[in-house]
């Protein structure tokens, strides 16, 4: 496995990374201005899981994400004016509107959907990972899903069919510490006793699934524990778990006041800024200067911008249209 | 005792028959190494409360019901390598008389750093076991207990073993106690040595080819134990022998030599210039490029090592059991 990631490739990373920073903080501003309807849950801090694991897929594959799947749709590379016209609930979202932040998707490029419901996008992309591998092998799913997701039932189901069938999937638990206000290792009991051990890989290897922990905040590490995975999924050698330890600086929802956690946490974590590492790495490394990564930023802050611009202009959609795109012909 | 949750977990499971170390094995471990300490009269036993609970658990499931006293020792739980060391840092001005480590050789560079005049033994439950052995860990404990109870001569059971010292432009930068290998991948990324095309060259303190990992390429070359007072400064390539090395478990890989260059403990070693993710121990940790200036100290100044089955059988010798 060569693990050598090209210049273009680093700064291609580098760039979604803070195209997603820079939309998770002005979706932040803008639910708070009462200009997104519905729920909205950012992803903010946790870009390097989403872009270290989507940087290593190609064409044909497949990803299933959560109720925050902002990063994810922007790293499979999601028009970000159709996505920020979606929150706004306008006609010319990528969903016309009608999935809102929580049920975002589009299926054309592989993003298979955000979900409104804990855990359950990880049996869909069960689903895709079998139909993968009668009609396209090489081809793998990556369902994302959280720390809290890890204690659903039809996650365990999800875990236990895709190694029964040996399927073509990577499953990429981003464990941002909390399920919505709870710790994250406090539901999670391996033990009799004290039950604070914490191990989801632990959980995935008990259904012979080969798991590794990851440090999430960091985006090479990610890549290359991803690219392996996805490797041995592509080899046919069946599903993997990747256990990122990584942390959300929003709340679990806007408007959630974090009653939860105190400020020097969040500020110990924000030390491992996961684009200020990468950036940092990339400036030593010679990739790249400090002003040609503001100018990536900066870019980035322009185009959503531009998408909110957009945005605000663009019609709702028709009330006639209510139905239509909502539910599928049920004999296609 | 240090129980360390993320050891034995990292991605050589993906490119390699390593097993997955689990925290309810580590539980286990800690349990017996407890157990073995208190077993040898040991007063009071400190176990780091780690940020995955497992020292806790330990903790809560032997409280009241063994003679010694259990304390749980705090850290900042920041789930880095920086708990270890904080962790062995308290312990040491605690004045413990050992340290036990359930992990692998990462852990106890990590616990000397924190404790270096502490003397040290490992439970292996890390990727790589250089620094430890597979006893099981109730005698591991027992082991230190009787290190830490006293009472008898031990000798050489405990002896301080090499380190590399690494200076980078003539400044300390950090430590190894097995090797320092240059990997030609700019950055730390996932951490660990997979590829053996990437290492451009490694200097060594020990490697026998009973060790996995880097240190069984020198077990192979040239056999060297922590009792010999050299060291080996080892440039990967063609030309000079190749070696069938255990690079990770069930991983076995040729590996070209280019040249070896004996040396000896107090040499100060010039490594060659480039850009490198410097791997202390197997792990990638220290990014440098270039126009830094790296060099390498071999010396006696690691870990006092316990040797768990020396200290048994001088025990049992003396009948101080």
């Amino acid at each position: 496995m060569s693990i050598l990631v090209p210049r273009d490739k680093l700064i291609e990373m580098y760039s979604i990374m803070v195209l997603i920073r820079a939309f998770e903080d002005r979706a932040h501003e803008l639910f708070a201005a009462g200009k997104l309807p519905g729920f909205v849950h950012l992803y903010a801090g946790e870009e390097a899981v989403a872009v270290g694991v989507i940087s290593n897929l190609v064409k044909g594959d497949y990803i299933t994400s959560t109720h925050r799947g902002h990063g994810h749709c922007i790293a499979m590379g999601c028009d970000i004016k159709g996505m920020m016209a979606e929150l706004y609930g306008k006609r010319t979202g990528i969903c016309k509107g009608k999935g809102g932040s929580m049920h975002i998707a589009d299926f054309e490029i592989g993003m298979l959907g955000a979900n409104g419901i804990v855990g359950a996008g990880v049996p869909l992309a069960v689903g895709a990972a079998l139909a993968l591998k009668y009609r396209s092998p090489g081809n793998v799913a990556v369902a994302f899903f959280g720390d809290g997701a890890m204690n659903q039932g039809c996650v365990m189901e999800a875990l236990n069919v895709a190694t029964i069938w040996k399927l073509p999937i990577v499953f990429t638990v981003e464990d941002n510490q909390y399920a919505i206000s709870m710790r994250s290792m406090a539901p999670t009991k391996l033990q009799p006793r004290v039950a604070t051990a914490r191990s989801f890989a632990e959980r995935a290897v008990g259904f012979g699934i080969t798991a590794v922990t990851v440090d999430g905040m960091d985006v090479l590490a990610v890549y290359e524990a991803a690219k392996a995975a996805i490797e041995r999924a592509r080899r046919g050698e069946g599903p993997s778990l990747l256990d990122c330890k990584t942390y959300r600086y929003y709340g679990h929802f806007e408007g959630d006041p974090m009653v939860y956690r105190s400020r020097e946490e969040i500020e110990e974590w924000r030390k491992r800024d996961p684009i200020r590492l990468f950036k940092e790495r990339l400036i030593r490394m010679g990739v790249a200067t400090e002003h040609e990564l503001e100018a990536l930023r900066e870019k980035a802050l322009k185009e959503v911008e531009e998408a909110v611009s957009r945005a605000e202009e663009d019609p709702y959609p028709e009330p006639s249209e209510a139905y239509t795109d909502v539910f599928t012909d049920p004999y296609y | 005792m240090i129980i360390n949750p993320d050891a034995g977990k990292d991605i050589r499971r993906l490119l390699s028959s390593a097993s997955y170390s689990g925290n309810f094995t580590k539980i286990e471990l800690g349990r017996r190494v407890t157990l073995g300490l208190d077993s040898a009269g040991v007063d009071e036993v400190l176990v780091m409360h780690d940020n995955g609970g497992l020292g806790e658990d330990v903790v809560a499931s032997l409280e009241g019901k063994i003679s010694s006293r259990l304390t749980l020792i705090p850290t900042r739980g920041t789930g880095t390598v920086l708990d270890t060391i904080e962790g062995a840092s308290r312990m040491k001005d605690l004045g413990v008389k050992s340290l036990v480590v359930v992990g692998g050789d990462g852990t106890l560079r990590a616990a000397f750093k924190g404790a270096s005049e502490v003397p040290l033994a490992t439970v292996s439950a890390g990727t790589n076991n250089v620094t430890g052995a597979f006893y099981d860990a109730s005698l591991v404990g027992y082991a230190a207990g009787l290190v830490t109870v006293g009472g008898v001569e031990l000798g050489d059971a405990v002896r301080r073993v090499k380190l590399l010292e690494v200076f980078v432009d003539g400044e300390p930068r950090d430590v190894a106690v097995i090797d320092v290998a240059g990997i030609r991948i700019p950055y730390v990324g996932a951490r660990a040595v997979f590829e053996v095309e990437s290492i451009a060259f490694a200097v060594f303190s020990k490697g026998e080819p009973t060790d996995v990992g880097l240190a069984s390429i020198l077990g192979f070359l040239r056999p060297t134990g922590f009792d010999e007072d050299v060291g080996f400064l080892v440039e990967f390539g063609n030309g000079f022998s190749e070696v069938n090395a255990l690079i990770m478990p069930g991983v076995f890989k040729r590996v070209g030599v280019r040249r070896v260059e004996r040396l000896d403990v107090g040499s100060l070693v010039s490594i060659p210039p480039g850009t490198y993710t410097l791997a202390l121990d197997g792990e990638r940790e220290l990014e440098v490029c270039s126009s830094d200036e790296v060099k390498v100290m071999l010396s006696r100044k690691g870990p006092l090592l316990i040797n768990v089955p020396k200290v048994l059988r001088i025990c049992a010798m003396n009948k101080n059991y």
